[in-house]
């Protein structure tokens, strides 16, 4: 019998002859058919990866991520590192940048300063300082703030304490504010998760006439005073909160000693997370009320008006849409996971601005509805794109930081 | 019988051979397909959308058409010894030794001279030269978790090189601090890609620091020797190369390379993509050709590299975007396995389970067109190589592992026994393949072995076989006189209720000439 080693031995590869093509030789091959011209349309789509790809490959060669993330930091630990500011409507619309140290003072303090530009008239700029004192959180904050265009919404017919409701788009008209702010706060735990705290703030502001006459609450406002808050944090769930509740709520008095300015406010806020039927399924809700009554014969500066968007809430309209004397609103956002990284939303948001008295109705609420993608990294919520309507502009927002 | 008959009866016995190391120029090193970025992105997108634009393939998804096979397969539906794998477990078992000792090689002597390092990459590593000044890659684990990274090289390499693949070889070393000297001409990568600057005594150190230790202070490495021959790059799992004129089946097509799937999926190896390959140029018998080597295997198991793997890995594409369209539009109901909360793993295993695994289902991280051609017939032949190892060869494999945890070498050696069976199970005893082999003419009777009987998987007393209306419970049908042709056998598993898919055997001069499933 011929041994098995010689007949493998003979069928593998000898040598060639000269100028002799191996594949004429190879025992298999892949023959190409009538599938290979099937798959024409497909390729097309590799004309634009053709043309992506040098550029993924530059990224990988150099690192561009790494690199990219690394520019934002100004040392090794990323303690320190700027990022930009983008705001294109709202209070301190422009752009600009956010400087950060968390070790310039000691380590685990963190400075900040920022600062937008939003055109000739529209400057906005913050500094802050926050750390620990012996056993309290002290921070420190002051803001710039000058435009000659805070949006306001109101009509002849609309002028009062409630701005917004029973307007146009087209009702749009502005004020110019110019304004210096400061506030001073200690706060101390009280449990785990839980704190209470007092500050004191100082608020100059010079609120100029507008176009459409009869807005309240214009003129100077030399504001002092002060307030306590409570604050407490039971959610659970990292970058993706599934779980918990956290409530803060703040009473502040404040007047203007030689002027007619002056409030009392009182604002609360809940978000709670529901879990539901599967991981990182969660209804997330949040309550907000912030209310401004007169302080004695003073009555709120216009700038102090609570904005029913202040805090993103109502995503179907644009910022500053709705002002008055008080807000109410509510948000009830579904998510769930589609990828490791990305969380898709769904949401309702409703809100109504009142005026001295809150007479909420369902009829005078303004709703918005609309989608999202949540974007995470480990660590944190990078931003969020959304996309809303509220009967008015459909608006696409990319936000960065976290919102709810 | 004649001696041509001889001849033929003898080649097909004996383990099948390609002929694909013809001598050939040296090729240029493809330092682009050195790039993982671009790969992983492209098969991951664009590719993805150009299968949807394939008619062949849409056809093929809704079974309009029948599978397209593995283009590298001899008569009897087998791969053949070729530069890319070489029949040994499965075709004649080995010995446990046999399989603990993988590819066999050295140890390395003592220190390590080390020539560069990258501690900011997936594992700590580094490159060294041992007193013998033989070339090492010197893989760490990461803090804490010491075995998890290297505990995969040792034990996957030695459980793939015992199926067919080629593998580096693995060892494994018990490295302290001072067995380690800088190299006068030392690099070390820095924090980004590809830049690198001159090492510093005080950097072995920080290697150190990085890595995972035993409780005796030493810390367990895994050193793989370099490979004989120039490096010229991985290989792709899509297309062929250029400047190979030996590379003639497109490698989406080969068939150990849609079988490494299966292999893939029993050990959780979802690195399993063409960053991890490497053809080097070698010269045997007098002929200079390409060597096609698997690489890195330190993801393997529940292992993601320097830290557990995620859960969603092994049964998601690190990007999937069909994953991702379905996820949304199931608005969450769709609570995907993984998702669940399971006990807490072993530090040196990572997640890695067997009850909630699917050898179908299962994906690497990165998409591999040639795993997404796999067909019945290539599964089946995937399953023959993980069924073949037993609860011994197993055990053997995974001896040079690390596992400081009491039981996690148990738990190990048990989800790795369970999978083979879920893998088994699936390819050997279901109805997507007849898992008929060893047929034989014997006189005027065609004999054949039952692999989902012999191997456990299925009972013989529900099995039945059929063949042209004629049916037997036993592995053999009687040949009518004379009889060349095609032979077309069924089997049933539950008494002839429902019949499987046919394995055709042609069978001429007496012999049995050519299987096809």
């Amino acid at each position: 019998m011929v041994p098995a080693v010689l007949v493998a031995a003979a069928l593998a590869a000898p040598g060639l002859a000269e100028g002799e093509d191996v594949s004429s030789r190879r025992r298999y091959r892949s023959e190409p058919g009538l599938e290979r011209w099937l798959r024409a349309p497909g390729a097309l789509l590799r004309l634009p990866w053709l043309a992506l790809r040098p550029g993924v490959d530059f990224a990988e060669r150099v690192d561009l991520p790494q690199r990219a993330a690394d520019a934002f930091y100004f040392n090794p630990d990323r303690s320190a590192g700027w990022f930009p500011e983008v705001a294109p409507t709202g209070s301190g619309r422009g752009a600009g940048l956010l400087l950060f140290d968390d070790g310039l003072i000691r380590p685990g303090d963190r400075a900040e300063l920022a600062f937008t530009i939003g055109g000739p008239g529209a400057a906005f700029a913050r500094a802050g300082l926050r750390g620990t004192l012996g056993p309290v959180d002290a921070a420190l904050s002051t803001v710039y703030e000058r435009d000659d265009r805070m949006d306001v919404f109101a009509s002849p017919s609309s002028a009062g304490a409630v701005l917004g409701h029973g307007t146009t788009l087209g009702d749009r008209t502005f004020f110019s504010l110019t304004r210096w702010a400061a506030r001073l706060e200690a706060s101390r735990p009280f449990a785990a998760r839980a704190a209470s705290g007092l500050f004191l703030l100082g608020d100059v502001a010079r609120l100029s006439a507008p176009a459409t006459p009869g807005l309240p609450g214009l003129g100077d406002a030399d504001l002092a005073g002060g307030g306590f808050f409570l604050a407490a944090d039971g959610t659970r769930g990292g970058t993706r909160p599934t779980r918990g509740a956290a409530a803060r709520a703040e009473l502040e008095a404040a007047a203007d000693p030689s002027g007619g300015a002056g409030h009392l406010r009182q604002s609360a806020r809940l978000d709670g997370y529901l879990p539901l039927w599967g991981p990182a399924r969660t209804l997330a809700a949040r309550l907000g009320w912030s209310r401004l009554t007169a302080l004695g014969r003073r009555r709120p500066a216009l700038h102090r008006y609570p904005i029913l968007d202040a805090e993103n809430g109502l995503r179907g309209f644009e910022n500053d849409r709705f002002r008055g004397l008080g807000v109410a609103s509510f948000t009830l956002e579904y998510r769930y996971p589609v990828w490791t990284f990305w969380d898709l939303f769904w949401f309702l948001d409703g809100g109504q601005a009142f005026d001295a008295t809150p007479r909420l109705a369902a009829r005078r609420f303004s709703f918005g509805k609309g989608v999202g993608v949540r974007f995470l990294s480990d660590k944190s919520l990078l931003f969020v794109i959304q996309a809303a309507i509220g009967g008015e502009r459909p608006r696409l927002q990319l936000v960065a930081g976290k919102l709810l | 019988m004649s001696w041509l008959a001889l001849l033929a009866a003898v080649a097909l016995a004996a383990a099948p051979k390609d002929n694909d190391d013809f001598d050939i120029p040296e090729p240029a090193a493809d330092k682009r397909a050195a790039l993982i970025w671009s790969n992983g992105a492209y098969l991951m997108s664009f590719y993805q959308a150009e299968k949807a634009l394939d008619p062949a393939w849409l056809l093929r998804k809704a079974r309009l058409l029948p599978p397209r096979e593995a283009g590298n397969v001899t008569e009897l539906d087998e791969a053949p010894d070729s530069t890319w794998f070489t029949n040994r477990h499965g075709y004649e078992r080995l010995a446990p030794e046999r399989v603990a000792e993988g590819p066999g090689g050295p140890a390395p002597r003592l220190p390590f001279v080390v020539l560069e390092a990258s501690p900011h990459s997936e594992n700590v590593r580094f490159v060294a030269l041992d007193q013998e000044g033989r070339r090492w890659f010197v893989k760490l684990d990461p803090p804490g978790r010491p075995g998890l990274a290297t505990n995969g090289e040792l034990i996957a390499s030695r459980l793939l090189h015992a199926a067919g693949y080629n593998v580096p070889f693995f060892t494994r070393v018990w490295l302290r601090p001072g067995d380690l000297r800088l190299g006068p001409e030392a690099t070390m990568r820095t924090r980004y890609r590809n830049a690198e600057r001159k090492m510093a005594a005080s950097d072995l150190s920080t290697l150190f620091a990085l890595a995972g230790q035993a409780a005796d202070g030493r810390f367990p490495v895994s050193a793989s020797l370099a490979l004989p021959g120039k490096p010229k790059g991985p290989f792709s799992y899509l297309g062929t190369r250029g400047d190979d004129p030996n590379d003639t089946v497109r490698h989406e097509d080969r068939r150990e390379l849609r079988g490494y799937q299966v292999l893939s999926a029993w050990l959780n190896n979802t690195d399993s993509r063409q960053g991890n390959s490497l053809d080097v140029y070698v010269e045997e018998g007098g002929r200079r050709f390409l060597r096609h080597y698997l690489l890195d295997f330190s993801a393997a198991f529940g292992s993601g590299n320097n830290e557990p793997k995620r859960l969603e890995e092994g049964t998601e594409y690190y990007f999937d975007a069909g994953v991702v369209v379905r996820s949304a539009a199931a608005l969450g109901l769709w609570v995907k396995p993984w998702e669940r909360a399971r006990a807490p793993d072993y530090p040196e295993l990572g997640p890695f389970h067997s009850d909630d695994f699917h050898p179908l289902k299962w994906k690497p991280s990165y998409a591999n067109p040639a795993f997404e051609r796999l067909t019945p017939a290539d599964g089946y032949w995937g399953a023959k190589l993980v069924t073949a190892f037993s609860d011994a060869d197993v055990e053997a494999a995974a001896e040079p592992g690390h596992f400081p945890t009491p039981g996690a070498k148990g738990r190990l050696l048990r989800v790795l026994g369970e999978r083979r069976d879920i893998i088994g199970r699936y390819w050997l005893g279901g109805d997507r393949v007849a898992p008929l082999e060893s047929f034989r003419v014997e006189g005027s009777t065609l004999a054949f072995a039952d692999l989902g009987v012999e191997r456990g998987y299925v009972e013989a007393k529900t099995t039945l076989y059929r063949w042209k209306g004629r049916v037997s419970a036993e592995p053999s049908f009687e040949l009518p006189a004379g009889f060349d042709g095609e032979a077309e056998l069924r089997v049933s598993r539950d008494l002839g209720r429902a019949w499987g898919r046919p394995v055709r055997v042609r069978v001429a001069g007496g012999a049995v000439r050519r299987v096809r499933r």
